[in-house]
């Protein structure tokens, strides 16, 4: 005789309220799946780590120079003032816009790794049946997804840089950090946010389209190397071009947000030209996923 | 809704895909309790299941669930919330346990997160996988996976559930228990059902009513036992004694029949099985017997089944 517990059923005496934040268990669910390898995060986030490590510390030597009242002497002292001289004239704003244009390539990797399964996967296994057979919308679905992907390229290229800015807070004198580059901290959420919208709502465009994660992975890495080499290809013809490329246009954003100059010239289009190409981008994508979504809950 | 109310009604419901008619016109009410959905692959079981919770767009006619409307996009989340479902395919998410994956699920159908996985654990227990609850669920046999399918359909303690195939894929003893759940679901916890299955005999074991799909039309509804006594043309007969001459008189009087046993018989009858029974009885007493047992033999589900099926296409 099979065994089951059938004498333990019980009521379910709650209420199920209707919730506005519908999106948060499926974002909360992606992140505790994802997370449960280790192996790809210890990749994918190593690099990232240290980095920030070696840049909060690079921050905080130079306040810490500034700071310090130095008595030299001898060639000992003379090496050691030369470092300090260095230290205080290092800008840390420099240096946090440098962390976020590097960082944003481990971001890429990471989006990509994360984000390629979450809709190919589960169409593949028909696991959004199980999600919309719930009251939830497609948006809420798309929310779920598109934050889950959107938190890990976050901790690549976010919060590094929001960790170097949080210590050069607490380590410059009298809070001159925040009374004078205070605006950085904007910058650097406006230009990685800028960056992560644009790079999740690729890589979830890919995975609505491709049929299991690898082909999402292939498809996405692909898009970023085609559009950067077509970029390349047609700014030999006309250098204003390179503004297709995506990479290109972020790099010309990174300018504009942190106001510095870059002394790499071949930048020849405008802002508003790299605003527009990566909006569309961005619009495109959603409106591509707005599209799979709606086949993939209500089936013509 | 009131409890007298119709947990499904259907108005001309249509539904193709291409070319292909997958519902043609369905009009039907599928009153409370277990019922079972029944038809051969490509009968429009599973797009009836899709329909019903907002999956499909019908392109003609309307449905009704527990008195919402599924096609209508605010009421589609009320549908979704009153009914629970379990899908026909491996739908599950690598990576998860049981107990994150239903967790999860109920939380999205609007419980608490303390209420959901509170509920979890009672839903695994209920489906015993109390002790597979933390394992992955790429660990999962296929009797485990369709319990825990089971259970996420049940998180929420909805009053209706639909049953896509649960038996699907099983063996015997995974079959035994998976039927064990459903039939207690719907005898002895009250909960509706409408199990789509194209195995008779599950269908047999856990319901009582059935809905007869083939074609994309609804060839039969109504109770087990009366779809099996429409071919009641045998009866199962037993004398006390004297069976030779029990025969002697069967064959004396014309009568087609089968000897079961030493004292058995199945007799086939023409007329009224009622009153063949008492010219059974006339015969017996000719016979200077009587008889100990005189019953119907019900067709199988399965025969019943097959007739339909077998007359639904000599007529098309």
């Amino acid at each position: 005789m099979a065994r089951t517990n059938t004498e333990l059923y019980r009521r379910y005496e709650g209420e199920l309220r209707p919730n506005a934040l519908r999106f948060l268990p499926l974002f909360l669910a992606g992140v505790r799946t994802a997370t449960k390898k280790k192996i790809p995060l210890l990749v994918l986030y190593a690099v990232p780590t240290i980095a920030t490590i070696v840049y909060s510390f690079v921050v905080y030597a130079k306040y810490a120079a500034e700071d310090m009242a130095v008595s030299i002497g001898g060639i000992e002292g003379m090496m050691s003032m030369f470092a300090q001289r260095a230290m205080v004239n290092l800008e840390v704003k420099g240096q946090i816009v440098e962390l976020n244009h590097v960082m944003r390539l481990f971001s890429l990797l990471a989006v990509t790794w994360f984000g390629s399964g979450l809709f190919a996967e589960d169409r593949r296994l028909g696991a959004h049946l199980l999600y919309f057979s719930r009251p939830i919308t497609r948006l809420d679905y798309f929310l779920g997804k598109f934050l889950t992907v959107s938190f890990f390229g976050a901790l690549s290229v976010m919060v590094p840089g929001l960790v170097v800015c949080l210590i050069a807070s607490w380590t410059s004198p009298d809070w001159s950090f925040l009374k004078e580059e205070g605006d950085t901290i904007l910058r650097t959420i406006l230009y990685s946010g800028i960056w992560i919208t644009l790079t999740s709502s690729i890589v979830l465009c890919v995975s609505s389209l491709a049929s299991r994660k690898t082909f999402a992975l292939v498809g996405a890495f692909g898009f970023f190397v085609l559009n950067f080499g077509l970029g390349g290809v047609l700014s030999l013809v006309d250098r204003r071009y390179l503004a297709i490329s995506v990479m290109m246009d972020m790099r010309k954003l990174r300018n504009w947000i942190f106001e510095i100059d870059d002394d790499w010239r071949d930048l020849v289009f405008s802002e508003a030209v790299a605003v527009s190409v990566i909006g569309g981008v961005i619009m495109v994508c959603l409106l591509i996923i707005a599209a799979r979504l709606r086949k993939l809950e209500v089936v013509a | 809704m009131s409890g007298s109310d119709p947990v499904v009604a259907l108005q001309g419901l249509a539904k193709s895909y291409g070319s292909v008619h997958a519902l043609r016109g369905l009009d039907l009410e599928v009153q409370r309790g277990p019922v079972g959905l029944l038809g051969p692959n490509g009968a429009g079981k599973t797009t009836l299941i899709k329909l019903l919770l907002g999956l499909l767009r019908p392109d003609q006619g309307g449905a009704r669930v527990a008195g919402l409307d599924p096609t209508d996009r605010r009421e589609r989340l009320e549908v979704r919330r009153a009914v629970g479902y379990m899908p026909e395919g491996d739908c599950l998410v690598p990576g998860m346990t049981a107990v994150e994956l239903v967790t999860t699920l109920g939380r999205l159908t609007g419980m608490t997160y303390r209420d959901a996985i509170t509920r979890a654990h009672e839903v695994l227990d209920y489906v015993d996988l109390e002790e597979a609850r933390y394992r992955g669920l790429d660990e999962y046999s296929t009797g485990m996976k369709q319990r825990l399918k089971l259970a996420q359909a049940l998180v929420h303690d909805p009053d209706f559930l639909l049953l896509d195939e649960p038996t699907n894929g099983l063996d015997p003893k995974g079959r035994r228990q998976m039927l064990d759940l459903v039939h207690d679901l719907g005898h002895e916890q009250g909960k509706s059902l409408l199990v789509c299955s194209h195995l008779l005999p599950d269908v047999e074991r856990t319901c009582e009513d059935i809905v007869v799909l083939h074609r994309g039309r609804v060839l039969h509804t109504g109770a087990i036992a009366e779809m099996t006594r429409r071919s009641e043309a045998w009866l199962q007969v037993e004398v006390a004694e004297r069976p030779d001459a029990f025969r002697a008189a069967l064959e004396a009087e014309g009568l087609a029949f089968e000897t079961e046993g030493s004292l058995g018989f199945r007799v086939e009858v023409e007329a009224d099985p009622r009153h063949a029974g008492d010219a059974l009885f006339a015969v017996a007493e000719r016979a200077g017997t009587a008889l100990t047992q005189l019953s119907p033999v019900r067709a199988s589900l399965e025969e019943a089944f097959l007739d339909f099926v077998d007359q639904a296409e000599e007529k098309a």
